[in-house]
């Protein structure tokens, strides 16, 4: 894509964004993303963002799909997350096998919910359960599923390393669960009793790995959108707030954190969408976006002062967000320790 | 040889003791949840605090801790249980003999349940910005303006509001007074407010007054003082969010601990450890500095600079603690207990005045401490 191109795709996604979102952020926050909803990012191809065209996909560059994902989280992270689940972990593990390939029309039209039970993977994953495989038959349970009501679902069933399945009915949603954030997407167990599976490979636990991994990129453009959401918002909050009989803007300490954080908004952006990052490069987009993004939406609620509390003001979904983004599709001390073994060619920091 | 004792005496140990079987007892995970997702004051937990006699205003350390002690079990439901008396010492303070014996013995009882009404939809931290007005004509102050964010402010029987009694002149902090409203008035408008991020048992709510009358008796010592009144309540409200703030860092360095603990020892790495220790480092150095600011205020002798001081580095130790323990947990975390303390430590940063107005006035102190001296040194000046 030249550059034209992807500044045109950019305009297109936060017009949809705007026009679309944005006006229901706060409901989406509270109800969920509606199926009209995810039906029109489907219609605008963003759920086969990754899918190459032949498999009814929209065929996007890795840059322009973390277009897609960025401008969507600058309006609700909820949607751009709803985006990541299906093109960084579903189609990937899915194109494993030619029946998986065959899901994927259903998905990117939004015809069929998909998922992927990657939370296995994460810090603090406690599974009470888990899915055993015995006759051709899987049953158990899966913990901390998100876009849980789904009815396809990708998991790692018990066992080192654990067979990857993809489970193609017998699939139902427990409980909700509370969780700080992405509230428009449904998270809990699933409870599966399934003959309708597909082995998509035999290391599911790497699998998944690599499919966590490879997201260093899209998990930083998020990120790189609930920041600028954030900070778009405190600097128009600041312009119209007035105290102590003058703008918030006009105080020091409003206005240089402001510009702070929008000079380093600006200087990840730049580094994030220039071209040949090697993977050391993206790993280092991952953890200092997602640094950036909790640091930007602390400060952005701040300048909202009481207001910002509030779920109205669309900024308090952005905080939790920040928060819960590297807690849902980051590994922590794993992503840290990644990042050190390239930095010093060598295992380190594992002590 | 001088000492500096900084241990609490046995009887405050003691009711500490109590303080945490109480609020573990009564405010189990289930019950916490439940009002933060429901968005309701939990008035039965309100009752049994009461009943049980740990809410005594009679000795102030005592509600310190036990604000401390419920926060660290749950901010949400804990500061509804005590926090019936939001705004009291500006009665006993500054009030009437008649007031005090009318609104005091109610709200120490636990019968009625008051707030305090100073910010409004346009001025927050900015005191003196407020617009609402009382005009008084014989013997009624007429209120009009509107109130936002005022913490018990549905459920209240009176509200202590800060009023506009004579026009804003170049000293904005003039002409302001403070007036007793019961909220059974006509004309008064109360509307709670939804989707707090957090402390989402607490009840807050938009006050609108419109031609509300308020008997002239209802006056809080002089008229046009209400700026002062205020700012020395904030003196002494800002050291119960200070220890609001350190009960939430403690809680959720309770359950970080009690994680790893369950993860096993031997798995823990390093990074973990040092973050560890730095909660452990911050929060009993924010703890110290709260007893430091209570202890002065407790003796009539208070600090604004020690209280601000208090209050701003609570608050960001509760910020810094809660999101460290959500990193260290994971979805444990994200999913748990833990991220209802994310959520509710970052009100500790905003209300009873932002963690940016606190470290002005610290300096501000500093500087008028500064001036007096310098005057002082001249010779014959007077402060």
């Amino acid at each position: 894509m030249s550059s034209e191109e992807y500044q045109l795709l950019r305009s297109s996604v936060r017009e949809f964004a705007q026009k679309n979102i944005e006006g229901i952020a706060a409901k989406i926050e509270r109800e969920g993303l509606s199926p009209e909803i995810i039906m029109a990012m489907a219609a605008q191809g963003f759920l086969g963002a990754r899918v190459p065209s032949e498999l009814g996909g929209t065929g996007l560059d890795e840059r322009g799909y973390m277009i897609v994902l960025e401008e969507l989280a600058r309006v609700s992270p909820s949607a751009a997350v709803k985006v990541l689940i299906t093109n960084s972990l579903y189609v990937p593990l899915a194109m494993a096998t030619g029946k998986g390939k065959e899901t994927l029309k259903d998905v990117v039209s939004a015809k069929v919910n998909a998922t992927v039970a990657h939370t296995s993977l994460l810090e603090g994953y406690r599974e009470q359960m888990g899915v055993t495989v015995a006759n051709s038959r899987a049953q158990g349970v899966k913990d901390y599923v998100l876009n849980s009501d789904a009815k396809l679902v990708i998991l790692a069933a018990n066992g080192a390393p654990g067979t990857l399945l993809l489970v193609m009915g017998g699939v139902e949603p427990l409980n909700e669960q509370t969780r700080l954030g992405f509230r428009g997407l449904r998270f809990s167990s699933v409870k599966v009793d399934s003959v309708d599976i597909e082995v998509l490979g035999q290391n599911g636990v790497g699998m998944l790995e690599e499919a966590v991994n490879g997201m260093d990129l899209d998990v930083a453009a998020i990120a790189l959108g609930i920041t600028a959401g954030a900070v778009a918002k405190a600097i128009d909050y600041s312009k119209g707030r007035t105290t102590f009989e003058h703008p918030l803007k006009d105080y020091q300490p409003v206005a240089f954190s402001l510009s702070s954080l929008k000079a380093e908004e600006e200087m990840l952006r730049t580094f994030m969408y220039s071209e040949g990052l090697s993977g050391t490069a993206k790993m280092m987009a991952r953890v200092k976006s997602t640094r950036l993004a909790r640091d930007a939406t602390k400060q952005a609620l701040q300048v909202h002062g009481g207001y910002g509390y509030f779920g109205d003001f669309g900024v308090e979904k952005f905080y939790r967000d920040a928060m819960a983004l590297p807690l849902l599709f980051s590994r922590g001390a794993k992503d840290m320790e990644r990042l050190s073994q390239a930095i010093f060619e060598s295992k380190a920091g594992f002590l | 040889m001088a000492k500096l004792d900084f241990e609490l005496p046995e009887d405050l140990k003691e009711f500490r003791r109590k303080a945490r079987e109480f609020a573990l007892k009564e405010i189990t995970p289930e019950f916490a949840r439940k009002y933060d997702r429901e968005e309701t004051f939990p008035e039965e937990l309100r009752k049994k605090a009461y009943a049980s006699g740990l809410v005594d205003y009679s000795n102030p350390w005592s509600v310190l801790i036990l604000q401390e002690e419920f926060c660290r079990v749950d901010a949400g439901t804990g500061i509804c249980a005590v926090s019936g008396f939001f705004g009291l010492e500006t009665i006993q303070l500054f009030g009437t003999e008649e007031q005090k014996a009318k609104y005091v013995p109610m709200v120490t009882g636990g019968k009625a349940m008051m707030g305090l009404a100073v910010t409004e939809p346009s001025a927050g931290s900015d005191v003196a910005g407020i617009k609402t007005t009382a005009a008084k004509s014989g013997d009624y102050y007429t209120l009009n303006g509107a109130k936002m964010f005022i913490t018990n402010g549905q459920l209240a029987d009176f509200l202590v509001t800060l009023t506009r009694t004579s026009p804003q002149t170049q000293k904005r902090h003039h002409g302001l007074s403070l007036l007793i409203v019961e909220t059974g008035s006509e004309g008064i408008t109360r509307n709670k407010l939804h989707e707090k991020l957090g402390v989402r048992a607490t009840n807050t709510a938009e006050i609108v007054l419109n031609d509300v009358k308020v008997p002239a008796k209802n006056l809080i010592g002089e008229e046009g003082k209400g700026f002062y009144y205020v700012m020395t309540f904030f003196d002494i409200s800002r050291i119960y969010t200070a220890i609001q703030a350190v009960g939430i860092a403690q809680g959720a360095l309770d359950r970080v601990l009690d994680h790893v603990f369950a993860q096993g020892m031997e798995n823990l790495k390093e990074e973990t450890a040092m973050i560890i220790g730095e909660m452990e480092m911050r929060i009993e150095a924010a703890r110290l500095l709260t007893y430091s600011a209570a202890s002065r205020l407790f003796q009539f002798n208070p600090d604004p600079k020690l209280t601000s001081s208090a209050k701003a580095f609570g608050s960001e130790t509760a910020v810094w603690v809660t999101e460290k323990a959500m990193e260290v947990t994971g979805l444990q975390g994200l999913s748990g207990d833990l991220e209802r303390f994310f959520r509710d430590a970052k009100i500790m940063d905003i209300w009873e005045g932002t963690s940016e107005v606190e470290k002005l006035t610290i300096a501000r102190t500093m500087f008028r401490e500064m001036m007096k001296e310098f005057l002082g040194e001249k010779g014959g000046a007077k402060a």
